[in-house]
């Protein structure tokens, strides 16, 4: 289905230039950091084109057919008669393989049908018709067209007249495979530690649990003054099948909104220290900071621990300078630091990297939303943007979703597994461990499919 | 959700109780052989449920085994069984490893022991009336898989272990010359636990899934028929309805009469 719009996405100007925004000086009692979603592009004011299909309601096995088939030397007409007159409806015959598919009396389930069927003599099989399923697909508008990053499959993507990148299919965090496993619980508190979020944003008004924390203005309205932090919300966790916009990677996982840096997009090691123990100490079971500073710090360190120690999952940008990872990332012990890849699962050249990377995820022309302020009239309230600011949500959404499914898990095993399902998608060059991507891209479909164990060899003991 | 487990340890009592009732059982039967000797294959499916009722799937194994049977005299034949079992847990989910697993691997060796005693409570010159308990168990031999397609290696190891106990009458028809067929209708327990073991790069985790039977009652047709004097064969088809579906136990055996 095509459908036109008026307005379409603007390019966030602001964001490119955090990209090259500087960092405090390394003697400062206080130390500021840089958020960093770097290079953002413009789309001009062109209709958008996008298609929706939407994911089946129903559980997968639940079905009102059965499939059968008699014994040799049952006719036909004498099986379409027994069938029908154990009340079975619309019965019809296979095209080959002898089968007959029926759907169940009135008042029956396909398993009670089934085992009254199972005691005629004369029927060889007899089974639940199960229903078939495509992956799930959000109907989210901008997911087909845009969202590589959780779906690749071989697009243009439609930037603007001069940007048009080809994107290599499976290039992509496997997120449909992933999401019929689960889609997340709300149980589940993703702390967006950040320049706060747009809570009136239709991608996020349902998807915070509270006004949150402001604590560079003093106060519990952790609003966002400019877009960076509503950006990285909306990758991880906005709300997603609801005819509108993007798709998130944790669809029903909730945000909190942590307000550390200033509507410049920057801020002190302080308040991230603040920001990492209240979040830790209000609910959050992710936190993620698409955010760094240069310097090492003592307290900086402390506060991962803190947060670490009382069973929260920290994810962290490496930073935009393609330099050293920054900080709180480096510090490898308690957080997960993540690089980016680009639409054909190349390592992004801005990436900092080094030994302290642990994966990487989509960083480049990520959509995501932006609030309507900052947008500005005619243009939709989305945006691209570039950076390993995109790319850490990715995999704090990740995590989120394997936190829905295993509670239990403690922060360093959710790690090793995000780590060992990576995709090594630069092994022709660099097999293994690498400093640019870690442990490769991020593969949500590893992580949270279950492994099939087929018969290969078996020892005595 | 779903109910807890009980592990049906009065299985095992209950068993005993039979073989106590034997020892009280009526005189001894003079034409009894006092041993025979035989092979016996079995094959079974049950319907089980673990998680505490949450998940289901099915269960079957084949048992081929070496019989001792032990006649007392009184009534009462004491039967010993030892062999290879090939349990089969298809569906079987491990959703508490870091990793999940799904068992998909088919049949799984292990070890097949096993015992059973009959107890004649009632005789008539047509008729027989005994009480029959038997308990079967495997000890799956440790299997292993390796964890493919990770950034770092990893292997699972799972180790099945199960047994089940029936115990109830047999109604046994004695008028019929060589031919010796019988009806059973016992109480039926099946247990288990599946002990899986992950270990992948510095990750490991390990959950013991224990199941358990759907069926509680077998209903089953045997009989036995005396080939020549040294040997007999033995059949039984058994069927263990539940809610939503049926189980079944097919068993065949022939057995060496010592004189």
């Amino acid at each position: 289905m095509w459908i036109r719009k008026r307005r379409s996405i603007r390019m966030p100007a602001v964001l490119a230039a955090l990209l090259v925004a500087g960092l405090l000086s390394a003697g400062a009692v206080q130390q500021k950091q840089t958020k960093r979603p770097g290079r953002d592009v413009r789309r001009a004011g062109q209709a958008l084109r996008f298609e929706g299909l939407r994911s089946p309601s129903a559980p997968f096995s639940a079905t009102d057919r059965v499939l059968l088939r008699f014994k040799p030397g049952v006719s036909a007409d004498a099986a379409r008669a027994v069938l029908e007159s154990y009340g079975l409806r619309d019965v019809k015959p296979t095209l080959r393989l002898g089968f007959f598919k029926a759907r169940v009396p009135e008042g029956l389930s396909a398993g009670q049908t089934v085992a009254m069927l199972r005691l005629n003599p004369d029927m060889d099989y007899a089974g639940p018709d199960f229903r078939t399923h495509i992956s799930v697909t959000p109907n989210d508008p901008f997911f087909s067209p845009y969202q590589y990053n959780l779906y690749n499959h071989g697009i243009v993507l439609d930037i603007g007249p001069d940007i048009q990148p080809r994107t290599k299919a499976d290039a992509d965090i496997k997120a449909r495979a992933a999401w019929d496993r689960t889609k997340g619980s709300p149980d589940v508190v993703i702390a967006i530690l950040d320049t706060g979020v747009d809570m009136s944003h239709p991608e996020l008004v349902n998807k915070v649990i509270s006004t949150g924390r402001d604590f560079v203005n003093g106060d519990m309205d952790a609003t966002d003054d400019n877009s960076h932090g509503t950006f990285v919300a909306g990758v991880a966790a906005a709300e997603t099948d609801n005819d509108e916009g993007i798709a998130g990677v944790a669809w029903n996982c909730m945000v909190l909104p942590v307000k550390v840096m200033d509507a410049e997009g920057n801020g002190y090691y302080s308040d991230l220290i603040d920001g990492l123990t209240w979040a830790a100490d209000n609910g959050a079971k992710v936190i993620n900071l698409s955010l760094g500073g240069e310097e090492p710090d003592l307290a900086l360190e402390e506060a991962c621990r803190y947060a670490f120690e009382k069973n929260v999952v920290i994810v962290a940008s490496s930073g935009n300078e393609g330099g050293p990872v920054a900080y709180p990332a480096a510090y490898a012990e308690y957080v997960l630091a993540v690089s980016a890849t680009d639409y054909e699962d190349a390592w992004a050249s801005f990436s900092n990297s080094g030994p302290e990377v642990d994966v990487a995820a989509p960083g480049v022309y990520i959509l995501g939303p932006v609030p309507e302020w900052y947008a500005g009239p005619g243009y939709l309230p989305y945006a691209f943007g570039s950076g390993t600011s995109a790319a850490a949500p990715h995999v704090a959404g990740m995590a989120a979703l394997l936190l829905s499914v295993k509670p239990w898990l403690i922060p360093g095993d959710l790690m090793n597994v995000i780590r060992y399902t990576a995709d090594d998608v630069n092994a022709a060059s660099d097999p293994g461990r690498d400093d640019l991507i870690g442990y490769g891209r991020i593969n949500m479909e590893r992580a949270l499919v279950p492994y099939k164990l087929v018969n290969t060899r078996f020892i005595l003991r | 959700m779903g109910q807890r487990i009980r592990r049906p340890h009065h299985a095992a009592g209950l068993v005993a109780c039979l073989l106590a009732l034997a020892a009280a059982g009526p005189a001894f039967s003079a034409d009894r052989p006092a041993f025979k000797s035989g092979l016996g294959l079995e094959y079974l499916s049950h319907a089980i449920s673990w998680d505490e009722g949450a998940g289901s799937s099915g269960f079957s194994a084949v048992l081929v085994t070496a019989r001792q049977v032990v006649g007392f005299g009184s009534g009462l034949d004491l039967a010993l069984s030892a062999g290879i079992a090939l349990s089969d847990f298809d569906g079987l989910e491990f959703r508490r490893l870091p990793i999940s697993l799904d068992y998909e691997s088919g049949f799984a060796t292990g070890l097949a022991l096993g015992a059973e005693a009959r107890a004649t409570v009632l005789r008539s010159r047509t008729i027989e009336i005994q009480a029959v308990g038997r308990i079967v168990s495997s000890i799956g031999f440790t299997k292993t898989w390796p964890l493919e397609g990770f950034a770092v290696e990893g292997t699972a190891e799972g180790k099945p272990t199960w047994a089940q106990a029936s115990a109830g009458p047999r109604l046994v028809v004695k008028s019929l010359g060589k031919f010796v067929p019988s009806v059973s209708v016992s109480a039926d327990w099946l247990w288990g636990r599946f002990a899986m073991t992950e270990t992948l790069g510095e990750l490991s985790g390990s959950q013991n899934q224990s199941v358990k039977g759907k069926s509680v009652i077998d209903i089953a047709l045997g009989a036995e028929y005396e080939l020549s004097p040294r040997f007999t064969v033995e059949g039984r088809l058994g069927i263990l309805p539940y809610s939503g579906g049926a189980d079944a136990v097919v068993s065949f055996g022939v057995l060496y009469v010592f004189r």
